[in-house]
């Protein structure tokens, strides 16, 4: 797997949340549905907590493509790996159904597709991304919350939220080093 | 890879396609364009421009196709108002059009009303069966419920050709009391809000945030992320509360003496737009008489809300002028006082001079200011209607400010049952359910069990659909090309729906259901066009437009035409109103003529008998009303409602989260399960609307939940005709 595109541009990708953009409509959940074909009964993102009441600020809540990934740590046969890129996917060729991932990832990111019989999660539409094309969540935001970020551009907006520290990655603490990041209202 | 490598392929597809996007993307096969001569494996893919209908908005969309399959829809990117971004029911499009539950085939009942038992037809025979009824009946005892859009354009002329008065929308149960009011003050309905350059929008309960209209929730995120200021109010916490800079919590129906308040203080204060009161508004002098005992302590009283924050609330929207706004709302089918509180509303509004400037109001401008507009097919005179309308709209005495192609459709009831002041003996409802969207569905039940011929034209089997005599599978929005229709805001604008891919088993699309209906039915010379590729032609001649170059983007404005603010660079500019005195009527003789309030007057809502609460309801972000609680990615992701209770009644009642419980209106009764919360007032429930579904052919969704439409009477309001849908008070009881 190649970090690179035809063009030859390194990449180091990220997802900027902004909840205070955030209108948690869901639109990016039912597009990720739809884009990434994901077997009835299952989500790849969603908004904690579910749609509309609640006193927390709405979470668009996936996977966190984490650099010191948890389920990439216990995967036996190495299915589940980190490209370059920063892109956490899985190679369903490699993998044997354990399930150990799906207990690792601290997140509560993965599930089971038992059609394909694999651990499915997000993987930030990595075709369309290496096809120049937005995740399917970023292009459809109704409150144009979502940002993809490529930290190895140094004119990237979105990234300059993530070195500035404006935006945050969940659980720090985990140690995980995640690569979503959020920004919430002070 | 988790990806097939065909997979890969159609996305580098995407990607060509997106990059050519500048160009017109267009394409009826993308199979020709650059794009897909760029990308050697691109088999059969490709992008159909089209309109979504998952709610009204009709945003435009992209439908990517693969191999006869809709893979995607997404937004137009050349929308700017959407910058191609859809909402989730938008993106859920396929799960409608692949569901299961979706009637595929005419169905001619065979058991007792509403018990949903049927059998296959012909379509020759179910016309067959239509029109030997039809035939039977005079004229005006047919009843027909629309749905205003594209594929209404020809159950009008059914009705029209047939020659019935009794025309009928939802508009009733939702935006009629606003309507009216904007045409009675402003002289037209067709009144927007300039949302992305307001610098302070107050919303009485206009939850943008969960009743979406993507344009309007994004424009609105936008201004706020610029700086402006959103005050909020709503019994309830909402996603809008939670992205306003305000949320106050009045009393429910007290929102008008909110308003009251505001305007004094405005008046009081001396923060109005002098000039632009003098020069386009006519009664101010009433008005402020009126108003003078509306102070914001005594609106204190009423909504519960401090005296102070009202003053600066209102001092805050006068010192925003003109890019201050009231949201004049959608659904203002709420109380009593609506007609008078969406005046009030407006009256703030012309209080601030925000009419036809930057953030402001505006009057929407169509093709017809462009000296243009859509053609129609030929077809011959209607004939004349003599036979009154049976629920009075515009009828001197009764409802004369309702509009006729609206009506009341409450009012079928009392009709059907009590022959007053004639009975309907058939109604067709296209894609519309008035056993979902009015109120005592009981007596609704009741009446359609009396009809001779109940006929229902829809993508499910509805709960109307289950006690209809004859089901019409019309094919979603996905397999059918439709009229254009205009889209105007502060430019003309046309959106063009086409079809993306054939219909699934036998539906057939409206302009082809009417068309046969009529032929049957003896009135076939009103439809004298082959197909709906001549219907859209005749629209577009006098634009000198053509289907193909309108399919190019989806859309179309008429060459020149710029977003256009008709006070922008001149605050004196002239706007022509089309009321009596061509002003913005804040007095309005028109009303004191036909006997209503000519000014402004507070209504106070009724007080909750003792041990009850006020029930309210609302719609959640993921649901367009009931229409789509039964589609399957929807329903996964909200399958039910809940009764929403405060935890200090609940806990007097010994209910806890998740406990069942029985909603009780006198004799009216619903099952549902608490979710006890702070996020709402304690004399106040609250349940998302769309649930409490009766029809076996929702099988998602039927049994589930509340259905806060069967707990009411249907009461109307006198003046706009709309249906008062929050004044009905409730026990709660744990089950």
């Amino acid at each position: 797997m190649s970090t690179s595109t035809k063009t030859g541009v390194r990449h180091q990708y990220a997802l900027v949340v902004d909840t205070t953009k955030c209108i948690g409509c869901e639109a990016c959940s039912v597009a990720c549905r739809a884009e990434n074909e994901v077997p009835d009964g299952h989500w790849r993102s969603r908004i904690v907590p579910p749609t509309s009441g609640g006193k927390k600020v709405p979470m668009k809540w996936s996977c966190m493509h984490c650099a010191d990934a948890p389920c990439v740590q216990v995967c036996p046969t190495k299915a589940t790996y980190r490209r370059p890129d920063g892109i956490v996917v899985i190679d369903a060729d490699k993998c044997v159904g354990c399930k150990y991932c799906i207990v690792a990832c601290p997140y509560g990111a993965r599930y089971f597709d038992e059609k394909r019989g694999i651990p499915d999660k997000c993987d930030l539409c990595v075709d369309r991304v290496d096809a120049g094309l937005e995740p399917a969540c970023v292009q459809t935001c109704v409150g144009r919350a979502l940002a993809l970020a490529d930290l190895a551009d140094p004119k990237d907006k979105a990234a300059a939220r993530i070195r500035s520290g404006e935006a945050k990655p969940l659980h720090p603490e985990l140690g995980t080093k995640p690569s979503v990041y959020y920004v919430v209202r002070k | 890879m988790a990806v097939t490598p065909s997979r890969r392929t159609l996305l580098q597809v995407a990607a060509a396609g997106t990059a050519v996007a500048a160009l017109p993307v267009g394409v009826k096969e993308l199979a020709n364009p650059p794009a897909a001569a760029a990308a050697e494996n691109a088999g059969s893919e490709k992008v159909v421009t089209s309109v979504c209908e998952m709610c009204t908005v009709r945003c435009p969309i992209l439908v990517r196709v693969r191999d006869g399959k809709v893979v995607r829809i997404e937004g137009n990117p050349k929308e700017k108002s959407t910058n191609g971004a859809i909402c989730a029911r938008g993106n859920a499009g396929i799960s409608l059009l692949e569901d299961p539950d979706r009637v595929r085939t005419p169905l001619i009942r065979v058991g007792e009303r509403g018990k949903g038992q049927f059998r296959k037809a012909s379509w020759e025979e179910a016309y067959r069966y239509i029109a030997d009824r039809l035939k039977a009946i005079r004229p005006e005892e047919l009843g027909v419920g629309r749905r205003p859009s594209a594929g209404d354009t020809f159950l009008l002329p059914f009705a029209k050709a047939f020659g019935t008065p009794n025309i009928f929308t939802h508009e009733s149960t939702c935006p009629m009391a606003r309507n009216v009011a904007l045409e009675v003050t402003l002289g037209s309905a067709g009144v927007a809000i300039d949302y992305s350059k307001v610098d302070y929008l107050v919303s009485f309960g206009r939850n943008h945030m969960e009743t979406i209209a993507v344009p309007q929730a994004q424009g609105i995120v936008a201004a706020l992320a610029r700086g402006a200021r959103l005050v909020y109010l709503d019994p309830r916490r909402t996603p809008t509360s939670t992205v306003a800079t305000t949320w106050l919590q009045p009393r429910p129906g007290t929102d008008m003496a909110f308003v009251l308040a505001m305007i004094q203080v405005l008046i009081a204060e001396n923060l109005y737009d002098h000039d632009f009161v003098e020069r386009y508004t006519h009664g101010f002098e009433e008005l402020a008489k009126t108003v003078l005992e509306y102070t914001p302590e005594w609106a204190a009283e009423r909504t519960g809300i401090p005296a102070t924050t009202i003053r600066d609330v209102a001092r805050d929207f006068g010192g925003a002028r003109p890019r201050a706004v009231a949201d004049f709302g959608w659904f203002t089918a709420g109380y009593l006082s609506e007609f008078q509180l969406r005046r009030a509303i407006l009256t703030l509004n012309a209080l601030v001079g925000n009419l036809e400037v930057p953030g402001g109001i505006f009057l929407v401008k169509g093709l017809k200011g462009y000296g243009t507009e859509l053609g129609s097919w030929k077809k011959p005179k209607f004939p004349a209607v003599t036979a009154e309308r049976v629920d009075g709209a515009g009828v001197p005495g009764r409802f004369p400010l309702v509009p006729t192609n609206d009506g009341l459709i409450q009012a079928l009831p009392e009709s059907v049952l009590t022959g007053k002041p004639y009975a309907l003996k058939a109604f067709i409802a296209h894609r519309f359910d008035p056993l979902a969207a009015v109120p005592d569905q009981a007596r609704m039940i009741e009446a359609f069990k009396k009809l001779d011929l109940l006929v229902s034209v829809d993508v499910y089997m509805s709960d109307t659909g289950a006690y209809a005599d004859v089901i019409l599978p019309e094919c979603t929005y996905l397999e059918r090309t439709d009229p254009v229709i205009e889209a105007s805001g502060l430019a003309p604008k046309i959106r063009y729906r086409q079809q993306a891919v054939p219909p699934q088993g036998d539906a057939r699309p409206s302009w082809r259901i009417y068309k046969e209906l009529a032929e049957a039915t003896g009135l076939g010379a009103y439809f004298a066009y082959k197909d709906i590729d001549e219907v859209v032609a005749a629209q577009l001649a006098p634009l000198a437009l053509t289907a193909e170059k309108l399919a190019e983007s989806g859309q179309w404005t008429p060459p020149g035409a710029k977003p256009t603010y008709l006070r922008g660079a001149d605050p004196t500019a002239p706007v022509k109103l089309k009321t009596a005195s061509g002003k913005i009527e804040l007095a309005s003789e028109e009303l004191a003529k036909l006997g209503f309030e000519p000014v402004l007057r507070y209504i106070a809502p009724p007080a909750p008998p003792n041990g009850t609460f006020w029930m309210i309801q609302g719609k959640c972000a993921v649901h367009t009303n009931s229409a789509t609680t039964n589609i399957p990615w929807l329903h996964e992701l909200r399958p039910d409602n809940e009764l929403w209770i405060h935890p200090v009644p609940a806990a007097r009642l010994g209910i806890r989260d998740g406990d069942g419980v029985v909603v009780r209106a006198g004799k009216r009764e619903q099952r549902g399960r608490a979710k006890v919360t702070e996020d709402i007032l304690e004399s106040t429930v609250f349940a998302y609307h769309g649930w409490g579904r009766i029809s076996p052919g929702l099988t998602r969704v039927k049994g589930k939940g509340i259905g806060a439409n069967a707990l009411m009477p249907a009461t109307t309001e006198p003046v706009s005709g709309t249906l008062v849908m929050r004044e009905t008070f409730v026990e709660v009881v744990r089950s």
